[in-house]
């Protein structure tokens, strides 16, 4: 499947998240693989490869492996953009720091993959963080938080997940839960980027002019989570990370 | 007589996970009293800084000091998180239902 992934994608003809989601899908349908975990990720790799120079780390999720997964991503940027790298570190560690962290607490994953690509044609950083774990719907029910809200569906559980709504609702664990959705607002409203993710049978898409959950067809259910980020390698005058801390 | 513990020489200038203070915590004697000396720390994640938050609202006896601006509004947050209730201001979103790999792909390339 990898091949036909490869085949599929053009470095220059693809320049937005909902490109690459779009040929993702017509990978891993036209792949016929549309229900294991591991042949979801290595399409997604795959269409991203099609692209530009690239890094997939799997880690391990202790404390060392976070600390040295995110110094070498950010080292892997250096050569490419290091102005901007400069003024990006603060909301990319921010960024890989708060998604590594769900995928420590709530995945229930023994390990997870980050793969991070700058595509040098359109200048941006792409990134894709990945468990193969009980799914953002699962995190819910496994903690047995907002049923009621949740039904049996993945699409509901990104529509909590982007809205705030933490697994864990206790005096010393409230801070839990900003993950996605202060992310989000980070990338996409600060800055000017776009977030996507993967989780079950639902995608969630925050883009520009787009902002929705589809639920997919029955046929593509992902045994785990993908978040994919796209930033431009350019800070927007005026960003202030501070305000999506809060 | 209060022991200084410099963090960044000790765990390094950007913290990013619960287990490195919960380790930090571990190697705490409950008796003493000690000054996390923060300096040259330039970046913390919300979970160490929640975990920060716990040790120095226990019983041990730990402050902090020379908090670098970035730290200090991340601790600002967590403290914040603890006090108010959590907002859910993004709204709903949107769920559009796709039968068909068809309809998907509709939706993804719709301008």
């Amino acid at each position: 499947m990898q091949r036909i992934c490869q085949d599929m994608t053009n470095s220059t003809d693809i320049f937005s998240l909902e490109d690459t989601l779009s040929a993702f899908f017509d990978c891993v349908t036209k792949g016929n693989q549309t229900v294991s975990a591991e042949p979801f990720l290595q399409a997604m790799i795959s269409v991203f490869h099609g692209q530009t120079t690239t890094l997939v780390i799997p880690f391990s999720l202790d404390d060392e492996s976070t600390a040295q997964v995110i110094a070498k991503l950010k080292e892997h940027l250096t050569p490419y953009c290091p102005d901007t790298l400069q003024l990006l570190n603060m909301p990319l560690t921010y960024l890989l720091d708060e998604l590594i962290c769900n995928i420590q607490q709530h995945a229930q994953a023994d390990k997870g993959y980050v793969y991070l690509t700058y595509n040098q044609v359109a200048k941006t950083i792409e990134i894709l963080i990945a468990d193969f774990g009980i799914t953002i719907y699962g995190s819910y029910v496994a903690a047995q938080k907002h049923l009621d809200k949740l039904g049996d569906s993945d699409a509901e559980a990104l529509n909590l997940a982007q809205n705030g709504y933490s697994v864990k609702n206790l005096p010393d664990t409230e801070n839990r839960g900003y993950g996605i959705s202060s992310n989000m607002k980070m990338v996409v409203d600060g800055l000017h980027g776009e977030f996507a993710v993967l989780s079950g049978n639902a995608l969630m898409l925050d883009v520009p002019n787009k902002r929705a959950i589809l639920a997919l067809p029955p046929e593509i259910d992902f045994k785990g989570t993908m978040i994919m980020v796209r930033i431009p390698a350019q800070v927007p005058d005026g960003f202030n990370l501070y305000k999506y801390m809060s | 007589m209060k022991q200084i513990i410099n963090i960044q020489e000790q765990y390094g200038a950007e913290l990013h996970t619960r287990q490195m203070m919960e380790r930090l915590a571990a190697s705490l004697v409950p008796t003493n009293e000690y000054l996390l000396d923060m300096s040259g720390v330039a970046q913390i994640s919300r979970s160490a800084a929640d975990e920060l938050y716990n040790l120095t609202h226990s019983d041990m006896h730990v402050d902090l000091i020379n908090l670098e601006p970035f730290v200090e509004k991340m601790l600002s947050a967590v403290t914040k998180g603890r006090f108010l209730p959590r907002q859910h201001s993004a709204g709903d979103m949107p769920i559009i239902h796709c039968a068909t790999i068809g309809s998907l792909q509709r939706q993804l390339m719709a301008k």
